[in-house]
């Protein structure tokens, strides 16, 4: 029992140290993010001149000043993670169910489960060449659409596994009822895997969220996301702005765990779906 | 309401046929039971009916209507499902709702409906809750609310009862014909306990390997099966039945069984026997019941000695197991006089035995 606890406590641990390292160097001023004397635990000063920073560019005190603030970046992650996130969840889900219950394109499981064999940077030179080529380069449509077609295989296998679980005469009564294929889809298959839709569809956004690579080779200016901003911080004469990127991390971190609480309920059911047989 | 033609229907899956060329024809308010071993096509032949099956070859007829032509969703059809398939994301209400919300019925004429029927099948106290919180039980009374409410032409059920527990399947038996009696409507039922099927329905069908083996009332295909399978699988304890070769020695046939033990043919069953020439082995059937012990009744009924091997109890009567040579026959002991170990006599009446080609597993002869 007391094992048990040590190692739920050292997996916290783990996993929560550098949230915590994160959360107080938001919170720290530029003197206490590296000393000679050691770090702190907590700031000894506490202050949010860092949010400031990248909220306005500059802040009272600091010297440096940046030309280009956090709301841009954030607004475009927003964007492409959140229309990313549609294109897979919506494509994934239909597909998942015409090949789970119309037992349509056997083959398309493991066809599409190619896109992920390949590491990404091996697709992506002929992607930039097609983006540039349909000017699709450094828009949110463009980014928007590669998050949805690299998530797309996620969220089919997610929701296949979730369809398989729904037992057929569900849809049977429903159909028999009178329901045509779309409605029985719409007004009882949907709602069943609700749990599983909600769980896909958070899983689908912290990967398009967390995206670096595609962001950083399909962005110039316009449409850079968080994560290649937060590479940008540095600073000829202060080197990393370690307060800045920690306080950038904190507001990146919001919109994840926003997200996660507002489907908290069905988070539950939707991880451990399939271990409950009726 | 309505009557059914089931017309040569034929039903494969690639290179698997699970519905063999099948005819039945159900009247109108029929209560129909298809019996078999599981595997046997019935439920694929309800499917079929309900429509979430293609018929391969053949064709269904309601009143004459080919159903072929017939969306799924406009042929009103109740069907309840082994597993119930409850909604269980909808409450207990939406549940019964659903198939008239579907056929767009009038808002307070829902609402009187859903709560008559959730009254006559006792669940009203259970209308707001969700529908996964109910027990096996009412999940089973809400599965057949939920399919009556529409009001369909026709009721199927697919094995209803299995899921239940003893008690609760005698009682859902006996509502069962009570709501069919109330509701007058057309009904097949899938099953394959015989029990059910004996004291429920109106006609059995038996199908075996997707094949429709005999059709017709529950009595007749007790007293009189028209072949081997049919005499296997209905009735409890089993049919005797006991293969061997035919051979004829001076005048006299008897049946070789493969045990080792024969049986001197005489009577009614001789005759059937000799009905077919050609007919070599033979199956001899006879009920636990009708062999006795004592005197010899009539001369044509047929002796055997055997040795007592086991008594069991059922009920009120004891069931010997008569061991002759390799053969064992099962026998009520009806009038309590055996031992474990007796050597004793027993007849079998020739009137009551049944004689079946083992090949073709056809009766020969006839009542």
């Amino acid at each position: 029992m007391a094992l048990k606890y040590f190692f739920v406590l050292l997996a916290c641990a783990v996993v929560l140290y550098p949230l915590l390292w994160m959360v107080t160097m938001a919170f720290k001023p530029h003197p206490e993010w590296t000393t000679v004397a050691g770090l702190t635990w907590f700031p000894e000063n506490p202050t949010l001149q860092n949010f400031e920073f990248i909220f306005f560019g500059r802040a009272e005190g600091l010297v440096v000043s940046l030309d280009r603030t956090i709301v841009g970046p954030l607004i475009a992650s927003l964007v492409t993670s959140i229309m990313g996130t549609l294109v897979a969840v919506v494509c994934g889900t239909l597909s998942s169910y015409a090949v789970v219950r119309f037992g349509l394109a056997q083959s398309l499981p493991l066809s599409v489960l190619q896109l992920r064999l390949f590491p990404p940077l091996a697709v992506m030179i002929p992607v930039m060449v097609m983006w540039s080529f349909l000017g699709a380069v450094d828009t949110w449509w463009g980014l928007s659409l590669i998050y949805g077609i690299v998530t797309l295989p996620f969220a089919f296998w997610l929701m296949k596994t979730f369809f398989e679980e729904v037992p057929v005469e569900i849809e049977d009564a429903a159909r028999v009822a009178g329901c045509s294929y779309w409605r029985v889809f719409y007004r009882i298959t949907l709602p069943i895997v609700k749990p599983g839709l909600a769980t896909c569809a958070l899983f689908v956004f912290i990967l398009n969220w967390s995206d670096y690579l595609l962001a950083l080779l399909l962005t110039q200016r316009d449409w850079v996301t968080l994560p290649v901003y937060m590479a940008t911080l540095t600073s000829a004469m202060g080197g990393q702005m370690y307060g800045m990127k920690a306080a950038l991390g904190v507001i990146a971190a919001i919109p994840p765990v926003i997200f996660g609480l507002m489907i908290q309920k069905h988070l539950v059911r939707g991880l451990t779906f399939g271990a409950l047989k009726q | 309401m309505s009557s059914i033609q089931i017309q040569n229907v034929t039903k494969r899956f690639g290179d698997f046929t699970a519905v063999d060329d099948i005819s039945i024809d159900i009247e109108e308010g029929e209560f129909v039971a298809l019996l078999g071993p599981s595997g046997c096509g019935k439920t694929t032949t309800m499917n079929m009916i309900a429509g979430l099956e293609d018929v391969t070859e053949g064709a269904i007829r309601f009143d004459g209507q080919d159903l072929s032509r017939i969306r799924i969703q406009d042929r009103n059809i109740g069907f309840v499902f082994q597993n119930y398939a409850i909604f269980t994301h909808l409450s207990v209400y939406k549940n019964l709702s659903y198939g008239l919300e579907v056929k767009k019925v009038d808002r307070s004429e829902i609402d009187r409906r859903v709560r008559a029927m959730a009254d006559r099948m006792s669940i009203a106290h259970r209308l707001d809750q969700p529908a996964s919180s109910l027990s096996v039980n009412e999940m089973q009374k809400l599965a057949i609310g939920r399919s009556a409410i529409v009001e369909p032409r026709i009721f199927l059920l697919d094995e209803p009862l299995s899921n239940l527990d003893a008690g609760f399947r005698a009682y859902m038996r006996a509502e069962l014909k009570v709501l069919q009696h109330e509701f007058g409507q057309t009904m097949i039922y899938v099953t394959h306990d015989q029990i059910e099927a004996m004291s429920l329905a109106d006609k059995i069908a038996i199908i075996d390997q997707g094949k429709l083996m005999q059709y017709g009332a529950p009595l007749d295909i007790y007293n009189d099966p028209q072949n081997r399978f049919v005499a296997n699988f209905v009735g409890s304890p089993r049919m005797n039945l006991v293969d061997g070769e035919l051979r004829e020695e001076r005048g006299e046939l008897h049946l070789m069984l493969h045990g080792g033990a024969e049986i001197p043919l005489a009577g009614k069953v001789r005759a059937d026997f000799t009905s077919d020439a050609r007919v070599h082995s033979g199956s001899f059937g006879i009920r636990p019941q009708d062999i006795y012990f004592g005197d010899q009744r009539c001369p044509t009924d047929i002796t055997m000695h055997g040795k007592v091997e086991v008594l069991e109890r059922v009920g009120p009567k004891r069931l010997a197991y008569l061991q002759v040579q390799e053969t064992m026959f099962l026998a009520f002991d009806d009038q309590a006089q055996l031992e474990v170990g007796d050597d004793v006599p027993f007849f079998l009446p020739s009137d009551a035995s049944m004689a079946f080609d083992l090949d073709s597993g056809r009766r020969l002869g006839g009542r």
